[in-house]
């Protein structure tokens, strides 16, 4: 407990949130990679999962990318792409977002293929019947009954990247990651044990936002 | 489903083999040496890159053909993971005098003598013994590229001064902090406004960051073969910033004193180091990518200690 209490008096040093390699530079680093990481794996996730999902074919290639998921180490991911892109900049900058985006896109994917070919399909049926066109069935009667599921697979995946951003500090990125690599190669402790609480704190606000977000009516009305 | 159960009865046939194997294994241990008190079990420990664990693998092998039983950890990321597991779960492995002392919070100093009676001093509390250093000192070295070299007209770490605002340091990263790195440079050479980037200690990553001018100097380690390879320029450390960081053996005080032949074993390996026939032994490993194991017994069996 005495570490963990150190650990709080090093973030309570206002000395240790400013300037160059500051907290709050840290978090900046952090947060922008997390959000860049989410969109990115968004954009690819999401429509692939929506057409596969519709047309309830594809299950192959929706769970084998769930299973090649789980299996590829995000260490491993960003190694390879450390020594592939070196020459890029921010030093270690995009490695990270690419492993970042292999660790989130699998179980986007997967999911919203789940979520979507989930939906009824005597609800899905009726809804040609009543002369709904195929885009029509996707995105006014599937999407929104799918978008329970969906969100709460995003919310899940975006804990895990909030707390995976961390690893791009041991290959040289920023981050709020620094404060564990660095406070440990220099015996710092309180710097180790207040960057890990930052760490999880970001990763709870990120959860408890999702979780909020996911109440919202917007997002959750079913519209058929 | 035939195919299935012949497998794992073969699978359960193979591990009860293991079992047998083992225990006769060591009965026959026991029973080889029933005169002479048994060795003790001794762990021996390094850090992740080649030069450590090159000469763990010496330190484990003298002592295995001595009849100790060796357990090797190497590979324990930086010297923030192998120190604490020191003496408890590791009793034996290589350290440099000078960086020991650096991270102990000593006075560094170019005499590694007096750095090794410092070390000891340190580290008795901790029932800890560092044995006099080899002659194979690995420092610290900031190295540029040729052409980095030519178009800042760089020859020695006092060249930097002026062009600093405009390079990239790329070394481990308790740089920030090590009085031997950054700080060092500030306080003994006035050099300020240098950019740092965390990378890996005395790692081939580093020197792949300054082939790929992703940084513009690397602190690597002056054995370090690739230096050599590369052509990079070695800058004349004029200030005398870096401490002497002669190769030793750091070892469990409660187990030199239990058994005497320890410290003459790792001693004997010690006496055979040099800063020239430490090079090729790390180039045979990180460019040859010859196995540590190997490269330490085709040495040791040379110079007559196998």
């Amino acid at each position: 407990m005495g570490i963990f209490r150190q650990g709080l008096a090093w973030l309570a040093d206002g000395a240790h949130w400013v300037g160059a390699g500051g907290i709050l530079q840290r978090l900046g680093e952090h947060a922008e990679m997390f959000a860049l990481a989410m969109l990115i794996a968004l954009i690819v996730a999401l429509p692939v999962g929506l057409v596969i999902g519709h047309a309830r074919k594809g299950a192959f290639l929706a769970v084998n990318a769930a299973g090649v998921g789980r299996a590829l180490p995000t260490f491993a991911v960003l190694y390879f792409a450390y020594r592939l892109l070196l020459r890029t900049r921010p030093f270690a900058f995009w490695p990270t977002l690419i492993a970042l985006v292999f660790l989130a896109v699998p179980p986007l994917l997967t999911n919203t293929f789940v979520a979507v070919s989930g939906v009824d399909p005597d609800t899905v049926e009726a809804a040609r019947g009543i002369g709904m066109g195929e885009r029509q069935v996707l995105l006014r009667l599937e999407l929104p009954l799918a978008s329970s599921l969906m969100l709460d697979t995003t919310r899940t995946v975006a804990v895990q990247v909030a707390a995976t951003v961390g690893f791009g500090a041991v290959f040289g990125w920023g981050g709020l990651g620094r404060f564990i690599v660095d406070g440990f190669a220099s015996y710092d402790y309180p710097q180790l044990v207040g960057g890990a609480i930052l760490i999880a704190v970001f990763a709870l606000v990120v959860d408890l936002a999702f979780g909020l977000a996911g109440r919202l009516p917007a997002l959750r009305r079913v519209r058929v | 489903m035939v195919r299935k159960r012949r497998f794992w009865s073969t699978a359960a046939m193979l591990v009860m083999a293991l079992v047998a194997t083992a225990c006769g294994g060591k009965s026959t241990t026991t029973g080889s040496s029933p005169s002479s008190t048994p060795k003790p079990s001794v762990t021996v420990g390094s850090v992740t890159f080649s030069e450590s664990q090159i000469v763990a693998e010496m330190f484990a092998q003298v002592l295995t053909k001595a009849g100790y039983k060796v357990t090797k950890q190497l590979s324990l990321g930086q010297r923030a993971v192998l120190q604490p597991a020191m003496p408890g779960t590791i009793q034996v492995a290589p350290e440099y005098v000078g960086s020991l002392l650096a991270s102990l919070k000593g006075t560094k100093s170019s005499d590694p003598v007096s750095e090794t009676a410092q070390d000891n001093a340190l580290l008795a509390p901790k029932g800890l013994t560092v044995l006099d250093p080899s002659a194979a000192n690995d420092t610290n070295a900031f190295v540029v590229t040729k052409a980095t070299a030519t178009r800042y007209n760089l020859a020695k770490v006092s060249d930097l001064k002026p062009v600093a605002s405009k390079l990239t340091l790329g070394g481990p990263p308790e740089c920030n902090t090590n009085p031997v790195c950054l700080p060092g440079l500030k306080s003994v050479y006035g050099i300020t406004g240098l950019k740092f980037q965390p990378i890996v200690a005395c790692d081939t990553a580093t020197a792949n960051a300054l082939d790929a001018g992703s940084i513009d100097i690397a602190e690597l380690c002056s054995t370090q073969s690739i230096i050599a390879k590369k052509g990079y320029v070695v800058l004349d450390d004029d200030k005398n910033l870096q401490p002497a960081d002669n190769i030793t053996a750091e070892v469990s005080t409660a187990l030199l004193i239990a058994q005497p032949d320890v410290k003459t074993l790792l001693a004997g390996v010690l006496s055979k180091l040099t800063t020239a026939n430490i090079v090729p032994l790390n180039a045979a490993v990180d460019i040859d990518h010859k196995d540590a194991a190997t490269v330490a017994k085709d040495f040791l069996t040379s110079n007559g200690l196998l």
